[in-house]
C-alpha cells in the first residue's frame, strides 16, 4: 500500500508548507536534504562546506517560500540556490586562495579547483574516487554535470539556470564525460575501468 | 535517418540522459545494434554514470535535526508583514476551495430567499380562501379551546359550559385591554403615501376585514396599493371584489372606474368596456365613461361588436362559470 505522504508531490509539499504546515518542511527536508548536501559536496569538493551550505541553502528556502511560483520543479528551483550559494562560496575561496597566494609570494591561481585543494576541501588522498574523478572537469562542466546528474534537471531547465544554449549544455555534458573517463583511467576503481 | 560513429559520439551522452528526440534515439539505438565499437564506448559512459547514481542517500540525521530546528527558528522570527501574507494566502487558499465557494453561494441564497418569502408573505403570496368571519374568528376559537382544555381538564362540566366560562374569561381580558391591535386606516394611508405599498396593502385589507365605517374606503385603497405596488393583473381582481362588495356606493363606482381603467392597461378592452357602460348610466361618470368607450371602441369595435370577449378574459375569468357580463 502506497504512503499518501511519499505520493504527495513537491509542489503540493511546498504549497502546504506556504500555508504554515511544517510537517510539509519535514517531507521536503527529509526528501531532499541528502541530495543537496551531496550536490553541493561535490560542486564544493568538501563535506563540512557542504554540511553548513545545506543548511544555508534550506534556510534560504524558508526565506523565499512565498517567491515560488511552481513555474518549475520545485527540486529545480532549490538547486538553483544552492547552486547561487556554492558560486558565492566559489568566489570568496578564489579570493581567499588569491590573497594568500599574494601574501605568500606566489603566482596568482584563479581555478576554482585550485582554490579549493589550496583551502584544503579535498585532500587527494581524502577523497573518494568521485570527488576524484569531478576535480578534473572544469567549472562549467562540473556545473552542469551536477544539475543534470544529481538533479535530474533537463538539459533545457540547465540551459535556463546557467544562462547559455542548449547545445553549449550538450557540449559541456559530453566534454564532463570525456574528462571522467580519462581520469577514471588514472585512479584505481574497478567500477571505472575502462 | 542513419546514424555513424562520430555521429553517434556526440549523440551518446544525449542517449544516456534520454535528451533525444524520439527519432535520433532510435536511430542511435539501431546503430549501437550493429557498432561493437559505440557499444562499448556506451557502456563504459553507463557505467561512469552508474557511479554517480549510487551515492545518493538519506541525509544524517544531525543534518536533518539542523535544518528542521532552523526552520524553526526562521518561521519565528519572520518580518510581521511577510506572517500575515501567509495568514492571507492560508486564508485566500481556503475561500478559494469549491466547497468555500459553494457554501456561500448555498447561505446567499438562502439569506436572499428569506428576504424574498418574507415580501412575498407581504405583499403578493396568494392568500388561502378564508372569509372575514373565519379569520376573526379561528384564532379566537383555537385560543377559547386551548383555555378550556388547560383551565377545565375536568370532565365534569359540559363542553358547552366550558366554552361559556372561557367566553366570559377572553370579555373579560379583552376589556383590560388585551384585545389584539388592529391597525387603523391612517397608518395604512401613511405607508401607501409614503410609497411602501405591499405593507399598505397588508394594512388596508386588516382594516377592511375588521368592518367600520372605513372598510370600503379601505378594501378600495387596497386594490389601489396592489396596483400601484404589483400591476394591473394583480388589482384588477381586486376593484372587481370591491365592486361586488359594496355595491350601491360610490366606492363601488369608483372601483369600476379603476377596474376599466386597469382591464384597459392589461388589453382585456371587453371587460373595461362592460364597466364603462355601466358607469355611463350615472351622471357623474357618464362623461368620462363615454369618452373612454369611445377610445376602447375604436381600438375594438369588431371585439365589441362580435362575440370575443371570452378570448379576451384571463384563463381565470375564463374560468368563473358566471361571467363578467352576466355578474353586472
Amino acid at each position: 500500500m502506497n504512503n499518501p505522504k511519499a505520493a504527495t508531490s513537491d509542489e503540493m509539499l511546498m504549497v502546504r508548507y506556504k500555508r504554515g504546515d511544517s510537517s510539509a518542511f519535514v517531507a521536503l527536508t527529509e526528501r531532499y536534504c541528502g541530495k543537496i548536501f551531496l550536490y553541493i559536496s561535490w560542486y564544493l569538493g568538501s563535506d563540512k562546506r557542504a554540511f553548513e551550505l545545506t543548511q544555508s541553502t534550506f534556510l534560504q528556502l524558508v526565506r523565499s517560500a512565498a517567491t515560488f511560483r511552481h513555474e518549475s520543479r520545485f527540486l529545480t528551483w532549490l538547486l538553483t540556490i544552492a547552486r547561487s550559494l556554492c558560486n558565492s562560496e566559489g568566489s570568496n575561496l578564489i579570493e581567499k586562495a588569491t590573497s594568500t597566494a599574494a601574501s605568500e609570494g606566489k603566482l596568482i591561481t584563479t581555478s576554482r579547483n585550485e582554490a579549493s585543494r589550496t583551502e584544503g576541501l579535498g585532500a587527494a588522498n581524502a577523497q573518494s574516487s568521485e570527488q576524484f574523478a569531478l576535480e578534473q572537469l572544469g567549472r562549467a562542466e562540473r556545473d552542469v554535470f551536477l544539475l543534470r546528474q544529481v538533479g535530474a534537471v533537463s538539459y533545457d531547465e540547465i540551459a535556463l539556470i546557467t544562462d547559455q544554449p542548449r547545445e553549449k549544455v550538450s557540449t559541456l555534458m559530453r566534454s564532463a564525460y570525456e574528462r571522467l573517463l580519462a581520469s577514471s583511467k588514472q585512479i584505481p576503481n574497478p567500477k571505472m575501468s575502462l | 535517418m542513419s546514424v555513424n560513429c562520430e555521429q553517434f559520439d556526440k549523440q551518446a551522452v544525449d542517449l544516456l540522459y534520454d535528451e533525444l528526440d524520439e527519432l535520433s534515439a532510435s536511430a542511435a539505438l539501431r546503430h549501437l545494434h550493429h557498432c561493437s565499437r559505440c557499444l562499448s564506448i556506451y557502456d563504459k559512459l553507463k557505467i561512469t554514470k552508474e557511479q554517480f547514481d549510487a551515492p545518493v542517500q538519506q541525509a544524517e540525521p544531525e543534518l536533518l535535526a539542523k535544518v528542521i530546528a532552523l526552520e524553526q527558528r526562521a518561521r519565528a522570527s519572520l518580518p510581521w508583514t511577510e506572517r500575515i501574507g501567509r495568514a492571507v494566502s492560508v486564508l485566500a487558499e481556503y475561500a478559494m476551495r469549491p466547497q468555500s465557494a459553494m457554501a456561500a453561494v448555498l447561505l446567499l441564497m438562502v439569506a436572499t430567499s428569506f428576504i424574498f418569502v418574507r415580501e412575498e408573505e407581504d405583499s403578493s403570496k396568494p392568500q388561502p380562501a378564508v372569509s372575514h368571519e373565519q379569520r376573526s374568528e379561528a384564532p379566537n376559537t383555537s385560543t377559547k379551546n386551548a383555555i378550556i382544555a388547560k383551565v377545565y381538564p375536568s370532565e365534569e362540566m359540559t363542553n358547552q359550559e366550558r366554552k361559556n366560562r372561557v367566553n366570559v374569561l377572553v370579555n373579560e381580558a379583552e376589556s383590560l385591554g388585551l384585545k389584539q391591535r388592529l391597525p387603523n386606516y391612517r397608518e395604512a394611508m401613511t405607508a401607501f403615501q409614503a410609497g411602501r405599498y405591499a405593507t399598505a396593502e397588508q394594512l388596508f385589507r386588516q382594516v377592511a376585514l375588521a368592518g367600520g365605517d372605513k372598510s370600503a374606503s379601505a378594501a378600495l385603497q387596497e386594490a389601489h396599493s396592489a396596483r400601484n405596488g404589483s400591476g394591473c393583473d394583480r388589482a384588477a381582481p381586486l376593484y372587481r371584489a370591491v365592486f361586488h362588495k359594496y355595491s350601491g356606493s360610490t366606492v363601488e363606482l369608483e372601483a369600476r372606474w379603476h377596474s376599466a381603467s386597469c382591464y384597459r392597461a392589461l388589453g382585456k378592452n371587453a371587460l373595461a368596456a362592460v364597466q364603462l357602460r355601466v358607469l355611463s348610466k350615472n351622471a357623474a361618470y357618464r362623461a368620462r365613461a363615454e369618452k373612454a368607450l369611445a377610445a376602447v371602441a375604436a381600438i375594438t369595435t369588431p371585439a365589441l361588436s362580435g362575440s370575443s370577449d371570452s378570448a379576451e378574459k384571463s384563463p381565470s375569468e375564463n374560468s368563473n362559470p358566471k361571467s363578467e357580463e352576466t355578474s353586472e
